[in-house]
């Protein structure tokens, strides 16, 4: 009996590690920093609506399809096919579509940089 | 035996809960008005449940009897069963419904009664699949959602402009249609300050569900306000002072927005569609599907179909520039 439960402890927390380091390696470019809030921006998603245009998970009702989905964003390598999906690159678009690609339809919505950190925060999130 | 009896009972009690837990609607009414439809709604309730269960009970009891009772012993009874038959079948349901009849009259009358002649007036116009709104006394036009002055009746004046509709805002009063080439007529009053939300009540087509309206209740002086900066006019633009916004205003009236929108104060005055004056003022689009805010705005200009499927509203090709001026201007008009 102690046997078999000291080898299930075991089986169980190397099954921890395992999940922690693919959870690390899964982070991909999009290096969230702690003051972006997740939550704070799916409900700013939700409220500048967001999903009118684009397909974004887990928000009510978003299921647009003016725009890309934004299923698996978080493993998007590019935004709008011209920027390398990092961080900053994330928070300046959502600041300003039209600068960093003039020509798209996406509006400008005059965020803040700590509102698009936010809504960057939860589409880092999508994965 | 006592256990379907039973069974029965604790069905009908558990009914009781379930049904007033519902919070919202018509179970919880906001006007005089729909206090008097909610007393029918209970009685008439009422009143089905006690039949229900004694015609349950009375069948049970007859099918007991008929197996235990010979040919025999049934002679002596007819007599009993004639005055059972003659007061079952004849005075009670007699009785029943003269008393729901009153009580219906009673009801219908308090929401379709005429208000005073100094009471506000709306007009409201179903079409597929929203909701115009005027006020005929100042010559107000909007769409989708109606202000009225708190704790007064308000008469409404119900037209169709295609097929027959159903105005039913359930916390403020009993339902009526809308009928093509007639006027139907219905009093609401909200009791409070508050907002109600109402819905199309007869099937008119495939957006049926997405033609809501929503009814804001406030006090006199904030209802004065709303009635006249609603009868303003779109302000004025010149190119040189407010580019963007007269850029909006141009993509508006260069694109094919303006063949079924009016925006009081410019050149457009399509009638098809809701009145966009001041559309900004409004909290919902697309007959109060979703938020107006700018996202959803631009996701129901340029593809209202994935909103709304079947909507009259084609969507619209901008270029980037005219959606970015079309959004400011449209946010503009308060």
């Amino acid at each position: 009996m102690t046997g078999r439960r000291f080898a299930i402890a075991v089986l169980g927390a190397l099954l921890a590690v395992t999940a922690v380091a693919c959870s690390e390696e899964d982070h991909g470019p999009l290096n969230v920093p702690a003051s972006a809030d997740a939550d704070v921006g799916k409900q700013l998603i939700q409220s500048y609506g967001c999903g009118t245009c684009h397909t974004i998970p887990d928000v009510a009702g978003a299921d647009g399809r003016v725009g890309p989905s934004l299923e698996d964003f978080g493993h998007q390598m590019y935004i709008a096919g011209a920027i390398p999906n990092d961080w900053d690159n994330l928070v300046a678009w959502l600041m300003d579509p039209q600068a960093i690609e003039p020509g798209t339809i996406m509006p400008n919505f005059g965020m803040g940089e700590t509102t698009a950190a936010n809504v960057a925060a939860y589409l880092a999130s999508l994965k | 035996m006592r256990g379907a009896r039973l069974g029965v009972v604790a069905l009908g009690l558990l009914a009781v809960p379930l049904l007033s837990s519902c919070t919202g609607g018509m179970l919880d009414p906001q006007s005089p008005r729909a206090d008097k439809v909610i007393v029918l709604w209970w009685v008439m309730l009422g009143t089905s449940s006690v039949i229900f269960v004694f015609l349950c009970g009375l069948l049970l009891w007859g099918l007991r009897r008929a197996s235990r009772n010979s040919a025999r012993a049934r002679e002596g009874q007819l007599n009993r069963d004639r005055y059972l038959v003659l007061g079952g079948g004849i005075a009670l349901p007699v009785t029943v419904m003269v008393v729901l009849m009153v009580l219906t009259v009673w009801a219908g009358r308090s929401i379709t009664e005429a208000a005073g002649s100094d009471a506000v007036t709306v007009e409201v116009i179903g079409h597929q699949w929203w909701w115009e709104v005027r006020y005929p006394d100042t010559g107000l036009v909007t769409a989708n959602e109606i202000h009225i002055p708190s704790g007064e009746p308000v008469n409404i004046l119900l037209k169709s402009e295609d097929v027959i509709h159903s105005f039913w805002v359930p916390e403020l009063s009993g339902k009526i249609d809308l009928i093509p080439g007639r006027t139907n007529s219905l009093i609401i009053e909200a009791s409070h300050p508050g907002e109600f939300r109402g819905q199309c009540a007869e099937f008119c087509g495939l957006q049926h569900a997405g033609m809501r309206i929503l009814v804001v209740a406030e006090d006199r002086d904030s209802f004065d306000q709303w009635v006249q900066e609603q009868g303003e006019p779109a302000p004025a633009l010149n190119p040189a002072d407010d580019a963007q916004l007269w850029e909006g205003q141009q993509a508006f009236l260069g694109s094919a927005c303006v063949y079924c929108h009016t925006i009081r104060g410019t050149n457009g005055s399509g009638t098809l569609g809701p009145d966009l004056t001041h559309i900004a003022s409004r909290q919902r689009l697309a007959s109060n599907m979703i938020p107006n805010t700018r996202g959803h705005l631009a996701g129901w200009i340029l593809d209202p179909q994935a909103v709304k499927p079947g909507t009259q509203m084609p969507p619209t090709q901008l270029s980037a520039d005219q959606l970015d001026a079309l959004l400011d201007y449209l946010e503009s008009l308060k």
